[in-house]
């Protein structure tokens, strides 16, 4: 039986009605139809479905849909337009830190936690922060370089 | 206007960072139904019967599929063994033996569990070296005789009945080679490799979604390396023909390798005909890691005939590919992973006896690299050894050993655009190769080391494009070539931007569709750049060619002294011009149409190749071209916790022309960052029922950012040596950039602490125990 559920994703509201055992992913992904938010691992472990809620970073896959009540998220699709790119996503760009884009969602917010908590990260400080995120097309060196420069602009 | 060879920013690069980039698994039609497998719990074992009954009658279950609902007809790529949902016998765990479609993916997974199989256990055969042999205890496939092969094996007196491939390389008098090392103070130098069960684990999981229209056409969307491969494929299972199949490719979240054929997209398109509804079927990581493909390991036995002076003059080799319950995609392994046994270097006298073989484990397949990129684990790692036995520097004996351009390989590939030399020079001195290693403080140790690689692409190949130009001068490219994260849709971009002179926004790519984009064989074997990059030339031209004819009435001039560039047809020396787009105008009625004219470019290229020998490999040229990369490594080690860092990386690599140097310097770091992955720590393990028990990204370790030097430490290097029929001289970059990787890693860490492991992946338990062993002898030394 499906529980309604009302959040804010991208600062717009959504009444939605999910099963209980469903994930939060499988909430944004299925119950609002929003897909940058990927599944990849499962478990925890790869950071793909990284989503931010009030501003804390959270793995989708790891919360149930219904623990999201009332909560504010951001999802990728929300952290710029493509008319108005986020300085992140410019960067990754810019960088040559995307190649088959599946984890990048994630990456993203991930970057944005970062820098939103620690406008000055060192090289160290960003390899920490990306523990959680997986890239099989092995972006990390390219990332670092992106998110130090956004880092280094906005000083 | 210069675009290629510019870092252009990728055309897809927009939809990716802001989320809207649609993969498979992003798909929604309407009235779409859900698909989970039934997998076989055993590695071999027989059918005796399958109860779908209880299946059925559940609620929200909308089709139940089991082998009796297709055709009977094995598939594979070159020996068809294999059903698509297991027939009369399961060979390994995991194999998908029904298959569910319902309302949601829970309802079809609870639906799998009612079906009830009942089997009778067969004893599973897991070593190779025992499914190898002419009495094994266990036989596969009982019926291999029968099957549709479309390959030659090598001639034997009596085939092991669980061979499944035999190639040999006949190539010089490999006694005397022996005779002369011996007899001349030379040396011998004989030991046995082995590579890891490593899987593509693309971050995106296999996927699919069928639709069948009214008119019995099947639409499969799937993210997969080939379109028509898999139109084909699907065709084939299904028994259609394959106009009858449209296969429409969306974003692929990587391949690597591991998405060259649609299993799972046959069994959703076989679903959703049964069920009257489109059907997903997207797999778990676990069905991901555990039941796909993987790269399955080698074993190699290697003997090397050496000079006292360091130049190798024969080599011998037995190889075994630990294939797994079907021969799969990793059919041609066995030849391919040959080629790097000459590799660059001069080899007067060559034997290798490659074979691959069943056993009741998960299927071999393709993983960047081949079957290169393991025999390179074993042939780098002889070279570091040769050079410490002849105490001769490793990058000097190599240089030593190399061809020179225009000579052939013991292979009999042309050494063209021969740029090994470059390679290994350019990353030693990024490494600082003549300056050791620092020493640090027990129990850690820094060393060096090197490698160089080759990685062929296969022939006879063949890519067509299609290039349509609009009437406001833009240009609209069909192409099958497949975007898998390499950047194929932004070079093939750059090329049409360079080709017309105009802006890289004005070009428009029409991605895979076999509905509407014309025949490429497959985005693998680092071929898209060379081979869809020549076709889209020629399609360029073609059109241009249209375009001039077109214009020359209207400028009054002969077509070949016309040119067209920027949206412009000019006479040539002279300032007389018109616009592309006063081609197109003319008045009809009240409105304006297209004229006369659909200026539509199109080429086929291809590269044609004579196979080899199976008993011999000889013959003429045997692939489209030969690439080179050299890598280095300077590696910590820990050898109280066996702990291995990679402290700095340098890759190497020659691609001809840097279509797009920022995508060369990303296919440099993101393929050594898999290299150290493979050679370090990822690890596919079974129990012993031949289960995989790590089939979680918790537990099959990719690299993260950890495992990857820091930024500063990391450099990519590019070496251009234009290859005679590349697109601007252009070669592939895809591939190569894993294949030096673990020798190189290897080595380095001999360079440190002194010791050797010869099976992937190198890890800590294995360090500390090598570690242990030589410091009980009290041995350094290497023989």
């Amino acid at each position: 039986m499906k529980y309604p559920l009302s959040l804010t994703v991208n600062d717009e509201n959504y009444d939605i009605l999910v099963e209980p055992y469903h994930t939060l992913m499988e909430a944004i992904r299925d119950g609002i139809g929003l897909t940058g938010t990927k599944c990849a691992c499962e478990d925890g472990r790869c950071g793909t479905c990284t989503v931010l809620i009030d501003g804390q970073l959270v793995k989708s896959c790891l919360m149930l849909g219904l623990q999201a009540k009332g909560k504010s998220l951001l999802t990728i699709e929300g952290m710029g337009s493509p008319d108005e790119l986020h300085p992140l996503q410019a960067a990754f760009l810019e960088h040559g830190a995307v190649q088959c884009g599946y984890c990048t969602p994630g990456m993203l917010l991930t970057a944005k936690q970062l820098l939103d908590e620690n406008p000055n990260p060192t090289e160290e400080d960003i390899r920490s922060a990306f523990v959680g995120n997986l890239c099989r097309c092995g972006v990390y060196t390219h990332a670092t370089e992106a998110i130090l420069n956004v880092a280094g602009e906005e000083e | 206007m210069n675009v290629v060879g510019t870092s252009a920013k990728r055309i897809d690069g927009i939809e990716k960072v802001t989320g809207s980039a649609e993969f498979t698994t992003d798909i929604v039609l309407p009235r779409m139904i859900h698909a989970k497998l039934k997998r076989s719990p055993y590695a071999h074992a027989k059918i005796l019967n399958i109860d779908t009954t209880k299946a059925e009658q559940m609620p929200g279950v909308r089709a139940v599929i089991t082998a009796a609902d297709l055709p009977d007809i094995r598939l594979g790529i070159l020996t068809l063994d294999e059903h698509l949902l297991a027939h009369d016998k399961t060979r390994l765990v995991g194999e998908p033996v029904a298959a569910v479609a319902a309302d949601t993916p829970e309802i079809a997974r609870a639906a799998c569990e009612q079906i009830e199989v009942e089997y009778e256990e067969l004893p599973p055969l897991f070593d190779p070296e025992e499914a190898i042999r002419l009495d094994p205890p266990v036989v596969l496939h009982e019926e291999y005789e029968e099957y549709e092969k479309l390959l030659e094996l090598a001639e034997m007196d009596e085939r092991p009945p669980n061979l499944w491939q035999a190639y040999r390389i006949r190539h010089g008098d490999i006694d005397a080679a022996f005779k002369k090392a011996e007899d001349e103070g030379g040396h011998i130098i004989e030991n046995r490799y082995a590579t890891g069960y490593v899987h593509t684990a693309c971050m995106e999981p296999h996927g699919a979604v069928a639709q069948w229209s009214s008119d019995g056409t099947l639409t499969l969307w799937a993210g997969g390396q080939s379109p028509y491969i898999a139109r084909d494929g699907l065709a084939k299972a299904l028994d259609l023909s394959p106009s009858k199949v449209r296969v429409i490719v969306p974003f692929v979240g990587g391949a690597f390798g591991g998405k060259l054929t649609v299993k799972e997209g046959a069994i959703a398109a076989a679903l959703a005909r049964k069920a009257r509804r489109p059907v997903k079927i997207i797999l778990t990581r676990a069905e991901d890691l555990s039941a796909t493909a993987a790269r399955t390991p080698f074993i190699f036995d290697i003997k090397d005939a050496v000079t006292k002076d360091g130049i190798l003059i024969g080599r011998k080799v037995t190889s075994i590919l630990w294939g797994g319950g079907y021969s799969g995609e990793g059919i041609l392994k066995p030849i391919f992973s040959t080629h790097l046994y000459p590799g660059s270097y001069r080899l007067a006298a060559l034997w290798v006896d490659s074979y691959g073989v069943y056993t009741n484990r998960v299927s071999g397949g393709a993983l960047r690299g081949y079957g290169c990129a393991e025999s390179a684990w074993a042939v780098e790692t002889q070279m570091d050894i040769i050079a410490r036995k002849c105490d001769i520097d490793a990058v000097e004996l190599r240089i030593n050993n190399l061809l020179n351009e225009g000579e052939r390989t013991a292979i009999t590939m042309p050494a063209h655009a021969f740029s090994a030399h470059e390679c290994l020079t350019k990353c030693a001195d990024a490494i600082e190769w003549e300056t050791p290693s620092e020493s640090l403080e027990h129990p850690w140790y820094r060393g060096k080391g090197i490698a160089l690689g080759n990685k062929y692409s296969f022939a006879p190949t063949a890519s067509s494009t299609e290039l349509k130009v609009h009437e406001d001068a833009s240009c609209e490219l069909r192409t099958s070539a497949v975007d898998l994260g390499q950047g194929a849709y932004t070079i093939l971009t750059q090329i049409v931007a360079d080709e017309f002179g105009i802006e890289i926004d004005k070009v428009k790519l029409v991605t895979p569709d076999t509905a509407i984009t014309p025949f490429d064989h497959v985005a693998g074997s680092s071929r898209q750049t060379f081979h869809t990059g020549n076709a889209t030339r020629m399609a360029c031209d073609d059109a241009k060619r249209q375009i001039r004819e077109l214009a020359a009435p209207k400028l009054e001039a002969h077509p070949d002294d016309l040119e067209v560039s920027g949206g412009r047809i000019s006479v040539k020396g002279s300032s007389k011009s018109i616009e592309v787009e006063d081609l197109f105008v003319v008045e009809m009625l009240a409105g304006k149409r297209p004229a006369d004219v659909e200026v539509i470019g199109k080429a086929t290229w291809e590269v044609s190749a004579s196979p080899h020998d199976p008993n011999t490999g000889q013959g003429e040229e045997p692939m489209a071209y030969m690439g080179h990369g050299a890598q280095a490594a300077e590696v910590e080690v820990n050898v109280e916790t066996g702990q291995v860092r990679i402290r700095k990386f340098v890759s190497a690599i020659d691609v001809g022309k840097a279509m797009n140097p920022q995508g060369v310097e990303m296919q440099n770091y993101g393929g050594g960052c898999m290299g150290i992955g493979i050679a370090l720590h990822e690890d596919m393990c079974f129990d012993a029922s031949g289960e995989m028990t790590n089939a979680s990204l918790m537990d099959y370790k990719i690299p993260s950012i950890i495992e990857m030097p820091l930024k500063e430490y990391m450099e990519s290097i590019i070496v251009e040596v234009p290859h005679q029929h590349g697109p601007y001289g252009a070669k592939g970059a895809g591939e190569i950039v894993v294949v030096p990787t673990s020798p190189a890693i290897g080595n380095a860490i001999y360079d440190a602490i002194g010791v050797r492991i010869w099976d992937q992946p190198l890890t800590p338990e294995k360090v500390v125990k090598a570690w242990k062993e030589k410091t009980a002898s009290g041995n350094g030394s290497e023989s």
